[in-house]
């Protein structure tokens, strides 16, 4: 098989390393903390009441769950910023590019080495949200669905990361401009909505409110929420609002979500790979493309 | 196979770089590509590899169209950067290795033929050291091999000599000569001209994003030496022939360095034999009397610089030289 030479590589520098390691251990260790606080707090409440109480369990899980998030979502960025930039700065960006190799296969290559180092991540967190698993609470379909909206979560801020390598910025410049992108997806999105809110005039029909499906962090919340408090979430936040959604939205909010956010990252892709090729020469390409087309008609 | 440019202009904002240059690399040709710096080498060379789009014009192998961002191009087209480009992370091997899969290359051929490459610029003794620990000569080769991993028909090297220690260069040009004659087409930038002309079969000088003159290295020669200086060494009557020569109009202007008399003049072969039978005549004593030859850096200093001063710089530059 022909594994993409940029992943095979990565994966080779980041076998040398100890980075990876160091991560998973910190994250872990972190999550753990966790963990354990909420158990003694669970054990001290079980004192007073004199009965078990296993929802305690659940809401650690969301805990812990929203915690692992909060990291992913803090490492991505600075997982892909500088795959392209740091290539441009170490000139080897134009070797790359003197192969022949496609830009698409360059930027697939990049995405899907820090999609691996966060997967490793992710799988080695697993015993530490799988404490409710084992009484009940959580099914592994859920489990699943957690795991799979933390991933969506986390290609839609690693490719904003790659996006902002290819602008043509340094390394530390990129990266700053990729955490301004966090920044947008977690607080921006809820921008319009808040605009909305105080003037009826946008009220109930603010359609750029729903730039918020967009948002990695209300998508996971709703998972979470949906597992162990009943799914309020979602439906609360655009009540408070003072979003009318219908009642289909609200019911399949999660999948509808996160379909939107693979569509958006996909179009994050697509971008990084034409600011890619803006790098050879950029307008001069554009314009001669359209000539050629021109001539093809 | 044949690399052409045909008024390849290329823009950096509002600064234009590349002002419709035109060239034509014949196949097998060793191609010195000269010029001051910021005349817009570099820039040449990456639109050729295709790393780069020109703002217009085009660039064609073999009469064929290639467009930047071309898979095709890539094959054919080895390319040495002026920066080495080099992973510091990755061992020798590894770092061919990783080029090699680059370009679709995988398993035994890849392996044989990096192991044929690093005994060809003669690093098989570093292969497991990481690229960060190579001087800057080795660093040099191994960017050479990994230029070379594809077997591209055309090689683009962007000063593949800078910096490099007299034996390196050596070492590196007697690398390129096998390569000429192996039947590789090779583009060379370089600011060492000497090297250059020892090389080279043909030559481009550019200046200002476009090309002052180019063609056969021998055929370029013969048109510049015409028009060097003659120099004429007096042993008697030097004041009498300074001011004999100061009368004849072909004398365009001369300058006198200790009993030489440099001259710039603008006769045919005939005018010159005339010119020092009339001399003779006039009773000075001539040592000798001959053009200078030309050499690359004259040359290039005639159509970049600007007026005989430099010329003469340059003579005097060779004449130490020669008592080193
Ligand atoms: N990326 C860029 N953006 C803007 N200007 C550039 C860029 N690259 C090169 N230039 C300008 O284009 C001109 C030609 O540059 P180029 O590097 O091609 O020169 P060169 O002939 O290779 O010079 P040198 O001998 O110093 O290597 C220079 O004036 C340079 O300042
Ligand atoms: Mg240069």
């Amino acid at each position: 098989m022909n594994i993409n030479p940029i992943l095979k590589r990565e994966l080779r520098v980041q076998s040398r390393g100890h980075g990876l390691l160091v991560l998973i251990c910190g994250v872990n260790a972190i999550l753990f903390m966790i963990g354990v606080l909420g158990c003694l707090a669970a054990a001290a409440r079980t004192e007073q009441s004199l009965a078990a109480d296993y929802g305690v369990l659940l809401d650690i899980y969301g805990l812990v769950a929203m915690a692992l998030f909060v990291f992913m979502v803090m490492i991505c960025p600075a997982l892909t910023s500088g795959s392209i930039s740091g290539e441009r700065q170490s000139k080897t960006l134009e070797l790359l590019m003197a192969t022949g190799m496609s830009d698409m296969s360059i930027i697939l290559g990049k995405l899907a080495a820090s999609l691996y180092t966060v997967a490793v991540l992710l799988i080695s967190c697993i015993p530490s949200i799988v404490l409710p698993l084992v009484y009940g609470g959580v099914s592994l379909l859920e489990m699943l669905q957690l795991v799979m909206a933390l991933m969506t979560a986390a290609l839609m801020t690693q490719s904003l990361g790659l996006f902002a390598g290819t602008l043509g910025f340094s390394v530390q410049r990129s990266t700053a401009l990729a955490y301004i992108f966090l920044v947008v997806l977690l607080f921006g999105t809820f921008l319009p909505a808040f605009m909305g809110m105080p003037f009826s005039v946008y009220g109930r029909d603010n359609w750029l409110a729903l730039l918020l499906i967009l948002n990695p962090a209300v998508t996971v919340l709703s998972v979470v929420s949906m597992q162990v408090g009943g799914g309020s979430f979602p439906a609360e936040l655009f009540a408070r609002l003072n979003l009318d959604v219908s009642e289909v939205f609200l019911g399949h909010y999660i999948p509808a979500a996160m379909i939107a956010e693979l569509f958006f990252s996909l179009m994050i892709i697509f971008a990084s790979v034409k600011s890619l090729d803006m790098a050879r020469g950029g307008f001069g390409y554009l314009l001669r493309k359209r000539k050629k087309e021109g001539i093809e008609k | 196979m044949m690399l052409r440019l045909e008024g390849i202009t290329k823009f950096y904002g509002q600064f234009c770089a590349l002002n419709g240059l035109s060239m034509e690399v014949e196949d097998g040709a060793l191609y010195g590509f000269v010029g001051p710096n910021g005349a817009g080498k570099s820039t040449a060379m990456r639109i050729m590899c295709g790393i780069l789009a020109p703002t217009s014009g085009k660039v064609s192998i073999d009469g064929k169209e290639l467009r930047s961002g071309d898979q095709k191009q890539g094959r054919l087209i080895g390319y040495v950067p002026d920066s080495f480009g080099i992973y510091n992370d990755l061992k020798v091997y590894e770092y061919m290795d990783f080029f090699a899969s680059c370009y679709g290359m995988t398993g035994l051929t890849a392996r044989k033929r990096i192991e044929e490459l690093l005994e060809f610029v003669g690093l098989s003794e570093r292969s497991d050291f990481f690229v960060e620990a190579l001087s800057r000569g080795m660093k040099q080769k191994l960017s050479l091999a990994r230029a070379l991993i594809h077997d591209p028909s055309i090689l683009i090297l962007d000063e593949p000599n800078s910096g490099l220690d007299p034996r390196s260069r050596y070492e590196f040009k007697s690398i390129l000569s096998r390569l000429s004659d192996e039947g590789k087409t090779m583009v060379i930038s370089s600011h060492m001209l000497n090297d250059i002309s020892e090389l080279c079969t043909d030559i481009g000088i550019i200046d200002h994003g476009s090309m002052v003159m180019s063609g056969r290295l021998s055929e370029v020669m013969k048109i510049v030496t015409s028009e060097n200086p003659i120099v004429i060494g007096v042993e008697t009557g030097l004041s009498r022939a300074i001011r004999s020569l100061k009368e004849r109009e072909m004398v365009r202007s001369m300058s006198i360095k200790g009993n030489d008399i440099l001259i710039n003049f603008g006769g045919d072969r005939r005018a010159e034999a005339e010119l020092l039978r009339e001399l003779i005549e006039e009773g000075i004593g001539i040592r000798s009397f001959s053009r200078q030859k030309g050499s690359l850096e004259s040359i290039f200093m005639q159509l970049t610089g600007h007026g005989e001063e430099k010329l003469v710089n340059a003579y005097e530059n060779g004449r130490d030289e020669d008592q080193l």
